[in-house]
């Protein structure tokens, strides 16, 4: 079941354009990880699947009563205590009291957070804070879950228990978009990857249809900026790209032009 | 509705945002009406100035005081910016409460007036006019519609200058007017009511409004 779809969707800031035609639809159960540089309008569509924004042009549907979001940065001045928040969160979401109460604590516990639980919000660490948007989102199983960048400032632990909440609320049946910019989390994670350059929905694809480049450096080429490069990672022996398969022939080629080796050309697989 | 009130409200009420505008609004109540023995009436005609001042600054702070993103949360979690908003100008109203209780009794008991129901009811009615004429600027210049908190404190008092000064702009002036005219409580208690419906309504366009011109800059 689609959950939600958008049709022909544009948006403009003004005469500033920041999505043009895309069309993209988000089935239950899925994982779908929006990927692309700064800028490119991840994030602008995350706001439009949850209704945050509306779009200039195109339409957006939405199949879903429940919806949970969690934005980019969470800050918060708040004296509630994290806990507290939780509770309340819980209680506009149409849970019990008592329920909130042992949902909340189990997230918590989940996340490694509940040590902090009575810490008021506005003293929570970035990662805390980001704990306790995460908690918020699943909190009532959700039917659409949006995460702009929710690994960001996470601990290792956090890391690979993240992974494993959004898996289970995928299993439960809820359609899952996020951002992120880590390939290796990509790969780990989702189930569909689209691609965004400069608004425009430019690749859409498995994640085990990558290739993995491993080069060792000749003249100078920025592969920062290259479009088809999803990740460039730096190590001692050389420089390792992330390309949709397809696309990697035509990076191979430029590099050897201008003078790269070519250590491995791997497709990778899902872990 | 009465979750997401209760969220709110217990937010507010930790941050304590509430007590600067009240603080003032209890100052100039001291200044203004300790020991008053002119009409009754008069006095309440100060309070509805010092009630649009505080109300105004108070759902300022309380409209501002859920950060942006957390904000989105809630928004997405209600699943209408709508609702976030009506909950949060119920939460300024629940404080309006106590102050207004305060502005009809405080003239009473330091001044010397000889009070009925008719004065009370005209006392409340002008008072609850001007808190909603109050919230509603202040929804206008709080952070959801502009973004720069000075440029708002500007905006406020320029809007609570011009409501003053211009007689037809809002109910504040005529709400003055009826209450400095003399007449007995008795008769204007129909033209304060009228006008306190006119300042419900003043509200709530102002909550529209709001509500439009904040989506209109997601």
């Amino acid at each position: 079941m689609e959950v939600v779809r958008l049709r022909k969707v544009s948006k403009r800031y003004g005469r500033r354009e920041i999505l043009a035609d895309v069309d993209l639809g988000l089935d239950a159960g899925e994982l779908l990880a929006l990927v692309g540089a700064n800028g490119s309008g991840k994030s602008t569509v995350l706001r439009l699947m949850v209704g945050l924004s509306q779009p200039s042009a195109g339409k957006v549907q939405r199949n879903a009563r429940v919806v949970s979001y969690v934005p980019d940065v969470f800050t918060s001045h708040d004296r509630l205590s994290a806990s507290a928040y939780l509770r309340h969160m819980g209680r506009i979401r149409g849970l019990s009291t008592r329920a909130a109460r042992d949902r909340s604590l189990e997230l918590l516990d989940r996340l490694a957070l509940a040590g902090g639980a009575d810490t008021p919000m506005r003293k929570l660490s970035k990662g805390n804070a980001q704990k306790v948007a995460l908690a918020q989102a699943l909190l009532d199983p959700p039917q659409l879950l949006v995460l702009d960048e929710p690994w960001a400032g996470l601990d290792a632990t956090a890391h690979s228990t993240l992974r494993d909440l959004l898996t289970e609320a995928a299993d439960q049946g809820a359609a899952v978009a996020f951002t992120e910019h880590s390939a290796d989390v990509v790969r780990s994670t989702a189930t569909r990857v689209c691609e965004l350059d400069r608004g425009r929905l430019t690749t859409v694809h498995r994640p085990a249809d990558l290739t993995e480049l491993h080069l060792i450096p000749g003249a100078g080429l920025d592969w920062d900026h290259h479009p088809d490069v999803l990740d460039v990672r730096r190590t001692d022996a050389g420089v390792v790209l992330l390309l949709p398969t397809g696309r990697h022939d035509a990076a191979l080629l430029t590099a050897l032009n201008h003078g790269w080796s070519v250590v491995t050309v791997r497709q990778v697989k899902p872990e | 509705m009465s979750a997401l009130y209760r969220y709110l409200l217990t937010s507010v009420l930790l941050s304590q945002r509430y007590l600067p505008p009240t603080l003032i609004f209890l100052a100039a109540m001291a200044v203004g009406t300790t020991s008053d023995n002119g009409p009754l009436q008069s006095s309440y005609a100060f309070c509805v100035l010092a009630m649009l001042v505080c109300t105004t600054w108070l759902a300022v702070s309380v409209v501002n005081h859920e950060d942006p993103t957390q904000r989105k949360i809630t928004v997405v979690t209600v699943g209408s910016s709508l609702r976030v908003l009506t909950a949060t100008v119920a939460v300024v109203v629940t404080w309006c409460v106590p102050l207004l209780v305060i502005g009809l009794v405080y003239p009473i008991v330091t001044g010397k007036h000889t009070v009925t129901a008719a004065d009370l009811a005209v006392g409340a009615a002008a008072q609850l006019g001007a808190a909603m004429t109050g919230i509603a600027i202040g929804l206008l210049c709080s952070r959801l519609v502009v973004a720069r908190i000075g440029v708002a404190m500007l905006a406020a008092a320029a809007a609570i200058l011009a409501v003053l000064l211009v007689r037809w702009m809002s109910p504040i002036r005529p709400i003055m007017t009826v209450l400095s005219d003399e007449k007995p409580a008795g008769a204007n208690a129909v033209p304060l009511t009228l006008l306190a419906v006119v300042s419900a309504i003043l509200l709530t366009a102002a909550v529209l409004a709001t509500k439009v011109l904040a989506d209109r800059k997601e």
